[in-house]
């Protein structure tokens, strides 16, 4: 099975160690990781692409210094081996113009605006990270008891790779 | 009877005497004595004329139709003025019409008496023709003097509407600079209002988590010995933000020294502090149960601290806001410029956090300044260099004493100053910026260098030899 990775990004330590402690229970299959920049998220993706592993999602801040995150999506949505992780931007600030420049250039999937509850960013990953998994065509059985299963048994039904007879 | 006529008609006009003297000469001009009521219209301007008339008593105006319709007032007559003279000797229509302004005696000679007194008495023909002649040449010289004083006053027209263009030009300036001082102090009303109110539940917010911590470490101490919980609380309390980069260094020795562990597991592990590790070490090793309660123990210390920090940096953006919003107060205070420059930096960190910024700023001795007003000197400064500068490039605050000075100096790696402009950057009105900015109003370095003078102080901008702009504002030290 595949290493499938969220990555979480933000120059706030304060914030960056919330929303860690909030993604840890996803890491009994989803393995973390964190940056606190654009920068050290693309030196993180080099590792987990040396790994042979995967992006499936990534929460990314949008004000930051030197690179915003809707520039960092933006450029992630534009490499290859990226462009099918599931990106979201996770702000306090955005304007809506931010926004709709996200939506159309970063490939954006998603939206979570500060300040969040952890239900809603647990709910976010599992959606999201359900629509990866189905996108990627990967064998759903590891990850049914973490995200929607009902979804991914669908998918799989449909696809044959589960048959009920 | 000759003689008599020649002195009445020695003037342009008739003397009083004149007048007596020429109704008693011209008996004939007994029955063309008429009276004229005030208001009354003696000559209509566009009729034809058939009399000459000669004012004896009282006033006349002469009015003048112009474009719209509006009679224009522009000469009066007294005592022995000639009226209608160029339309009964031309016989062309009345040019301008005169009305009585008084009651009014006069003599109308029409052409008739006219043509028989000319007939009757040479005489009379000669004055009449010398009075015409001094009569018209004085009109002539008239409207050479009028014109001459119309251009004159057209001249001083237009110095004074210059005047009153730069007049309006500087009170469109005072206005925007009321407008500016006058937003600037209800904001700072606002910042002093919003502080307060965030100010009182962040203060309960951060005693509350103190006395929580305070509160949990009896509660563990009293279940049982307790002497481990509460060392982990305390540890979680003081627990430092990880890197990311420490973090995984961290995860990474977790797993090599305990074997098995996996990576949810080592992420919480990661959060220990040493001391809180080596006491929670053992409990790994031996898999007791009570380590993902003793984990937790540290982890709501752990929370807690996250609490005390974030509500501390709330309340320090709060106080900075405050400080900031003191602008359009008056107070004067012996004050530490560094603490202003501080403040500014921390209201405008949201934009500057996309520059390299490099700070120095050393203690300096106190300044006697307007701190509100100060503080938006470095506003004003710092929003130009960011303005001029493209997000990642470098902007510098120094502040150092210089002697009997202070200085800071704000530089950036922009696109600098047009040697020519460098003076003219300080002019009202003056902005490179286009109306896309919410300023742009051109008031920002004007009003800094004011505020700086104001103190005593100067502002100069230059530009830097690596490129980019520098302004220098210089004040002096408290005495």
């Amino acid at each position: 099975m595949n290493q499938i990775y969220i990555l979480c990004v933000d120059d706030e330590a304060d914030v960056l160690e919330a929303v860690e402690r909030d993604l840890a229970t996803m890491e009994e299959v989803f393995p973390l990781e964190i940056a606190s920049s654009a920068d050290e998220a693309r030196q993180v993706l080099e590792r987990i692409d040396a790994q042979g592993a995967e992006l499936g999602l990534i929460f990314c801040d949008h004000v930051m210094p030197k690179e915003t995150g809707g520039e960092f999506l933006s450029w992630l949505d534009g490499q290859p081996q990226w462009k099918r992780s599931r990106k979201a931007l996770l702000t306090g600030q955005a304007g809506l113009e931010a926004t709709v420049s996200a939506i159309n250039n970063a490939g954006l999937d998603f939206y979570v605006s500060k300040p969040w509850t952890q239900e809603g960013l647990l709910q976010a990953a599992k959606r999201l990270l359900t629509d990866y998994v189905i996108s990627r065509n990967i064998d759903p059985l590891p990850y049914m008891s973490i995200l929607d299963a009902t979804r991914l048994a669908e998918h799989s039904y449909k696809r044959g790779l589960i048959s009920d007879t | 009877m000759d003689d008599s006529l020649k002195s009445v008609f020695s003037e342009s006009t008739l003397s009083e005497e004149g007048m007596r003297a020429l109704v008693e000469a011209l008996p004939q001009l007994k029955g063309s004595r008429r009276r004229f009521q005030e208001g009354e219209t003696i000559l209509r301007e566009g009729e034809l004329n058939d009399s000459l008339i000669i004012l004896m008593e009282g006033r006349a105006r002469l009015l003048k139709l112009d474009e719209s319709g509006c009679s224009l007032e522009v000469d009066t007559f007294g005592p022995g003025a000639l009226l209608g003279l160029t339309s009964f000797w031309g016989k062309t229509e009345v040019f301008a019409s005169v009305v009585a302004d008084t009651e009014i005696a006069c003599v109308s000679i029409d052409r008739q008496l006219f043509d028989s007194l000319t007939a009757e008495r040479p005489d009379f023909v000669r004055a009449v023709q010398g009075l015409f002649v001094r009569n018209l040449s004085d009109r002539y010289r008239n409207m050479i003097r009028s014109q001459v004083a119309r251009d004159k006053l057209s001249a001083q027209l237009e110095s004074e509407r210059n005047q009153l263009r730069d007049t309006l030009k500087r009170l469109e300036e005072t206005t925007n600079r009321l407008v500016n001082q006058e937003k600037l102090a209800t904001m700072g009303q606002l910042l002093a209002g919003i502080a307060h109110e965030i100010n009182n539940p962040v203060g309960a917010l951060l005693r509350g988590i103190e006395s929580a911590k305070d509160a949990l470490e009896k509660a563990v101490r009293m279940e049982s010995e307790g002497e481990v919980e509460q060392e982990l609380i305390r540890e979680g309390w003081e627990c430092p933000y990880w890197s990311p980069e420490e973090k995984r260094t961290r995860m990474d020795a977790v797993m090599v020294d305990f074997q098995g562990v996996g990576r949810p597991m080592a992420r919480r592990m990661a959060q220990l502090t040493d001391p809180a590790l080596k006491l929670i070490g053992p409990y790994v090793k031996r898999k007791s149960k009570d380590l993902d309660r003793l984990l937790a123990v540290y982890e709501l210390g752990v929370c807690f601290r996250a609490v005390r920090l974030s509500g501390g940096r709330i309340g320090k953006i709060v106080t900075s806001l405050r400080n900031y919003g003191k602008q359009g107060g008056s107070e004067w205070e012996d004050s530490d410029l560094v603490e202003g420059i501080r403040d500014t930096l921390t209201v405008l960190n949201n934009r500057l956090k996309r520059y390299e910024l490099s700070l120095d700023l050393s203690p300096l001795p106190k300044v006697s300044c307007n701190l509100g007003e100060v503080n938006q000197i470095w506003t004003n400064l710092l929003a130009n260099a960011m303005d001029a500068t493209e997000e990642g490039g470098e902007i510098c605050v120094t502040a150092i004493q210089e002697g009997e000075e202070v200085l800071v100096r704000i530089e950036d790696s922009g696109s600098g100053i047009d040697p020519d402009k460098l003076e003219k950057v300080f002019e009202a009105n003056f902005t490179t910026k286009n109306s896309s900015g919410s300023f742009g109003l051109g008031l920002g370095l004007s009003i800094s260098k004011e505020i700086v003078e104001k103190h005593g102080g100067s502002l100069v901008a230059s530009n830097r030899s690596q490129g980019g702009a520098c302004f220098e504002a210089r004040f002096p030290v408290v005495g």
